[in-house]
């Protein structure tokens, strides 16, 4: 920040929607800081107008209605593992319990995530998994994206300068149903090297697989779908023998880099391995067995 | 994680029994200030109108200085100086060597305002071909990072050296060669020759508060203020470098030592003097250089990278015949004595451990375009061990003998002269090692899993370290003790207290000879390095073996000062068992107030002397349990088992400990300052992975075992240093143990072992 700098706290949207409008060329959203205090400080962004939506507490609101679960943006990752709305979907509990470490999962928000657009957060792949919906508001427009078309650059968010994130809905998975999201990281706490979210629905008999989705972290651009997998599977049989050849598959759909967190080589290795045991994890939790 | 201490019998308990304070669990003296915040660090100091400094730093890993362009610095309302390299006090020309080297340095009103000045300085450099593979560098035909050998930076331990080797022609730091007996023939005497080489990475000790300097002129004094673990000897490198006389520059610490690993125990070259020349040119106000962390990443020293050679033959029975050892170290842009010591640790180390009969060594310590390498925590010893033992582990397994008796058929002994020196082995714990934490070991380990995608294993290391400088020099320590009427004792002492616990040891101390309370007690460092000629201060782990004499020496002192004040007023035959409780000295069955005593205050000195440097041995434990599909590790038990001679706080020795085994992951699974030729790549803390809680053992034991040195307070000897050597092997050959494969390049990645596993097809 410079000595420029103004930095806002409005208390309700309106304020907040205001500011946006008024200073849209040069306004900056801060959520919880934990990714845009970084940028700041690296000299990667500067920004005449903050803007800090965390005290507006109809963003931060969680609830349900008609069947979907709407997340306030400005939520914090801690609050959501705590709300009872979302424990029953185990995709989302799993990678909010090895997001960063408490400290940070105390401040950083469901909306920045969405908003910073980093293809390595772990919470994007379980909501493209659960066919996530985002709430973008300006004064004068309200619009709802699926996630899946909200980030279709590197670091890139769907969102207009005026713009906010306000919320993200997603629907209630029906029938027989189970999800969990595996990762690897170099240290505990650390950001993924590769992070596999799978959410599975069972037919009647609990021995077919009627849905899969898998969304996979860091080995794309952005957070990324593997619908060779998904598609090898949906319709057949349980099996430990179509699960492994199936995760194969994922090395179809993903492009990863070489970098620090790993070479190219190790996370395609790390993909099938890991969409292997989330599928596995999510069809116990459904009640499967393999 | 569980700790215990002592699980077994042990020999000393009767010995510490009979002692008040030393040898018990006392409360470290200095941690409610340190846990609450109100510690005041150097970097927290900011005296009245202090001016900030930033440097700008090259980007370039070789290159000629052709401009610098300072016009927008110097207009900048704020900036009170700035100056280019050739303008820096010392030996700057006109060549930056790696990433990170200085081309200027700006003074200005704000830390911020510094930066922004220092940013829009313009360097117009010219690069030069650089040189990154210390192997490559001392051969002929390579880029010369220096234009001489050996070239003098005013650092300690520079020696002139004669290069045996026809190959290793220039960029030498330094060279150690030792040949004792014949090898060729030790190699033809064995059944079983074996040869493999090691290679170490290049870690940083990631100290929590960045270093941080206030430099300013008294006259043609330069004083610094910063912690210095060595400050004397740190003094006299700053003044050889800025080429002034010694007694023209003066170091202070601060009020609160900070923690260093080494990190601190020699100056940097772009921080003393760049501070020093900033505050010239404003008069000789102070000047505050703090760097951030890309700086401590870039600017500071890193444990030396080194690969090792190791050839070893044995008989079929197992008996060292002969070890052929060969060290290339990579010292980095600039020379700081410390390439010295890991040449000479390597050489000696060895030897201090195992009895080779014929034995060679070769080291190189080599300069190259890449980061300088420093101190850190078990210099040299550190590397070596993890070579020696992971090679000690490789040969037992391929010549099929069982590991931990192969290392105990070779083991040295107490009174054992190590070949080099001739001096005798002064104490010696490592077979009480290796059977106390073996037998701990086996109650808590696991076994084998039922799970075909966990692999486990376990595996052993030895390592040693010395204590002291003895072997250097003759290593001494004078303390002041100042008793007031009231009863409180002021304990002056050299050595720091980084966090090591050393203020409480020497509390300890102080009270068991005086009797006085331990909250009466108040040790304090020697404010400067003008007020001690020998400042050495806690480095090679003496402080506890040498000071910790001295403290001893200077109680004893009182108490006899005390007994001359008393004999003249009481029968002197009945003057004994003198100890001091709150204001009054109590001697047989009678007391007396102090103040009837004496007035002010009484003073005694303390000294003393060694010229040895008994090492300490430890034998660790761990053992892993690796998934074979994503190569992570998990470390499930570790039991290091460590001989102090004599634990004098055995709690603080469980937190040395502690604290090695967790640089010891860092060093053998997770951490490395990555470079691209010279450029880092990860100088930041969000790219360098460092270890929390989560990757510590799940059950840890520390067994201390007391191999009583007969020249150490109490039989105490070191274990901040001593502690390093063996962890890193022993995870390493656990992690052969579970996989059947050798990693000889640390850090063993779990990249490394899923890639190393999916090769070998277990795990398809
Ligand atoms: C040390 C560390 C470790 C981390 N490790 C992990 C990890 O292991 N896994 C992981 O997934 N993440 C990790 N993170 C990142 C963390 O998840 C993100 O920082 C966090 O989710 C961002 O949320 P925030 O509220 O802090 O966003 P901010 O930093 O406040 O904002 C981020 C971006 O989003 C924009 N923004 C914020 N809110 C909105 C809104 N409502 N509408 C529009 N735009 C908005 C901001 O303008 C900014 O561009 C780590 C972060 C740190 C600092």
């Amino acid at each position: 920040m410079n000595s420029s700098s103004s930095y806002h706290l409005p208390c309700d949207l309106t304020s907040a929607l205001n500011l946006l409008s008024e200073h849209s060329d040069s306004a900056k959203i801060v959520a919880g800081g934990q990714s845009i205090m970084l940028l700041l400080r690296q000299g990667f962004l500067s920004s005449d107008i903050f803007i800090d939506i965390s005290d507006i507490s109809e963003l931060s609101e969680i609830s349900i209605q008609g069947g979907a679960i709407h997340v306030g943006a400005a939520t914090t990752y801690t609050s959501l593992e705590n709300s009872l709305e979302i424990q029953p979907y185990s995709v989302l509990l799993d990678s909010l319990h090895v997001i960063a470490d408490p400290q940070i999962r105390n401040l950083g928000t469901i909306g920045g995530a969405l908003g910073h657009a980093d293809p390595s957060l772990d919470i994007v792949p379980p909501l493209l998994c659960l066919d996530a919906n985002v709430v973008v508001q300006s004064l004068n427009a309200t619009r709802a994206i699926p996630l899946s078309d909200f980030h279709q650059e590197y670091m890139t968010a769907d969102l207009s300068k005026d713009e906010l994130i306000h919320s993200i809905t997603f629907n209630q998975p029906t029938g027989i149903h189970g999800g969990a999201y595996e990762k690897v990281a170099n240290v505990e706490g650390g950001w993924p090297t590769v992070g596999v979210a799978a959410q599975v629905k069972l037919g009647e008999n609990i021995d077919s697989f009627l849905d899969v989705k898998i969304a996979l972290a860091a080995v794309g651009d952005t957070a990324i779908r593997s619908y060779s997998v998904e598609k090898s599977l949906i319709g057949s049989e349980i099996s430990m023998d179509s699960i492994r050849e199936s995760s194969k598959l994922v090395c179809n759909d993903i492009d990863p880099l070489d970098d620090l967190s790993g070479s190219a080589g190790y996370k395609t290795h790390l993909a099938g391995v890991l969409c292997q045991r989330a599928l596995v994890k999510a069809i116990n939790r459904a009640g499967g067995s393999l | 994680m569980s700790t215990s201490f002592n699980s077994s019998p042990n020999p000393n308990d009767e010995k510490r029994s009979s002692l008040d304070a030393v040898g018990h669990n006392v409360v470290k003296v200095d941690m409610d200030d340190k846990v609450t915040g109100a510690a005041k660090y150097g970097s927290d100091i900011q005296p009245d109108g202090v001016l900030h400094a930033a440097l700008l730093r090259s980007r370039h890993v070789h290159a000629v200085i052709k401009s610098v362009d300072t016009s927008v610095a110097e207009s900048m309302e704020g900036v009170k100086a700035v100056v280019t390299r050739d303008q820096l006090l010392g030996q700057f020309d006109d060549r930056v060597r790696y990433y990170g080297d200085v081309i200027a340095a700006v003074a200005a009103t704000t830390p911020e305002l510094a930066i922004k000045a220092a940013d829009s300085i313009i360097p117009i450099l010219e690069s030069l071909p650089s040189v990154h593979d210390p192997k490559q560098a001392i051969r002929s035909g390579s880029p010369k990072v220096h234009d001489v050998n050996n070239p003098d930076f005013g650092q300690h331990g520079r020696h002139e050296f004669t290069v045996d080797n026809v190959e290793y022609v220039q960029n030498i730091d330094d060279y150690h060669y030792v040949h004792i007996g014949d090898v060729e023939q030790g190699f033809l005497e064995a059944d079983f020759v074996f040869e493999h080489e090691y290679i170490s990475p290049r870690v940083n000790p990631c100290n929590l508060d960045t270093h941080c300097t206030i430099a300013e002129w008294d006259g043609d004094t330069v004083v610094f203020t910063e912690t210095l673990g060595a400050p004397s000897r740190s003094r006299d490198e700053i003044a050889d470098l800025l080429g002034m006389p010694h007694d023209k520059v003066r170091v202070v610490m601060p009020p609160v030592i900070s923690s260093s690993f080494g990190a601190r125990s020699v100056p940097q070259l772009s921080f003393e003097p760049v501070a020093a020349t900033l505050s010239r040119e404003v008069g000789g106000s102070p000047i505050k250089l703090w760097f951030d962390r890309e700086e401590e990443f870039t600017a500071t020293d890193h444990r030396h990278q080194t690969s090792y050679n190791i050839k070893m033959g044995i008989t079929s029975k197992g008996m060292i015949t002969a070890a052929k050892i060969d060290l290339v170290a990579d010292t980095g842009a600039y020379p700081n004595g410390v390439g010295h010591i890991v040449l000479s640790n390597g050489l000696s180390r060895p030897l201090e451990i195992y009895k080779i009969p014929h034995y060679e060594f070769e080291g190189v310590s080599a300069f190259t375009n890449n980061l300088i390498a420093g101190e850190f925590r078990g210099i040299g010893s550190t590397q070596l061990g993890y070579a020696l033992e992971s090679h000690m582990d490789e040969m037992a397994r391929r010549a099929d003998i069982d590991p931990i008796k192969f290392r105990l058929m070779n083991f040295v002994e107490e009174g054992y002269a190590r070949p080099n020196t001739g001096r005798p082995i002064e104490s010696c714990g490592l077979i009480e090692c290796v059977e106390r934490g073996l037998s701990t070991f086996k109650k808590i380990q696991n076994g084998p899993s039922n799970d075909p995608e966990k692999l486990r294993g376990w595996g052993m290391a030895a390592g040693t370290h010395t204590t002291g400088l003895g072997a250097v020099d003759l290593d001494s320590s004078e303390v002041k003790f100042i008793l007031f009427p009231n009863g409180s004792l002021v304990v002056e002492v050299e050595v720091l207290d980084h966090g090591q616990g050393t203020d409480t040891v020497m509390t300890q101390i102080a009270s068991e000879e005086t009797g006085i309370d331990i909250s009466n007690i108040h040790v304090q460092h020697y404010a400067d390095t003008d007020s001690a000629d020998a400042y050495l201060g806690s480095v090679a782990s003496r402080s506890t073996y040498i000071t910790g004499l001295a403290v001893q020496d200077a109680g004893r002192n009182l108490i006899s000062t005390i007994r001359d004040l008393l004999s003249p007023l009481y029968d002197p035959g009945k003057i004994e068992d003198i100890t001091i409780t709150n204001n009054t000295v109590s001697f047989g069955n009678q007391s007396v107030q102090l103040s009837d005593l004496f007035d002010e205050s009484i003073i005694s000195i303390g000294f003393a002397e060694s010229e040895l440097n008994p090492p300490a041995y430890g034998a660790h434990f761990a053992e892993v349990e690796i998934d074979a599909l994503t190569g992570h590790v998990t470390i499930l038990c570790y039991v290091a088992a460590q001989d102090v001679g004599f634990a004098i706080n055995p709690k603080m020795v469980e937190g040395q400990l502690e604290g090695a085994i967790s640089q010891g992951i860092e060093f053998a699974l997770r951490s490395e300052v990555k470079l691209d030729r010279g450029i880092p790549l990860n100088p930041n803390l969000a790219d360098y992975s460092v270890i929390s809680a989560w990757e510590m053992p799940q059950k840890l034991i520390c067994e201390i075992v007391e191999s009583n040195e007969e020249s150490g307070p109490y039989g105490a000897k070191g274990i901040g240093t001593p502690a390093m050597p063996p962890i890193a092997p022993a995870i390493i050959n656990a992690i052969r143990d579970a996989t059947g494969i050798r990693f000889n390049k640390a850090p063993v990645e779990s990249e490394h072992i899923a890639m190393a596993l999916l090769k070998e097809g277990t795990n398809q």
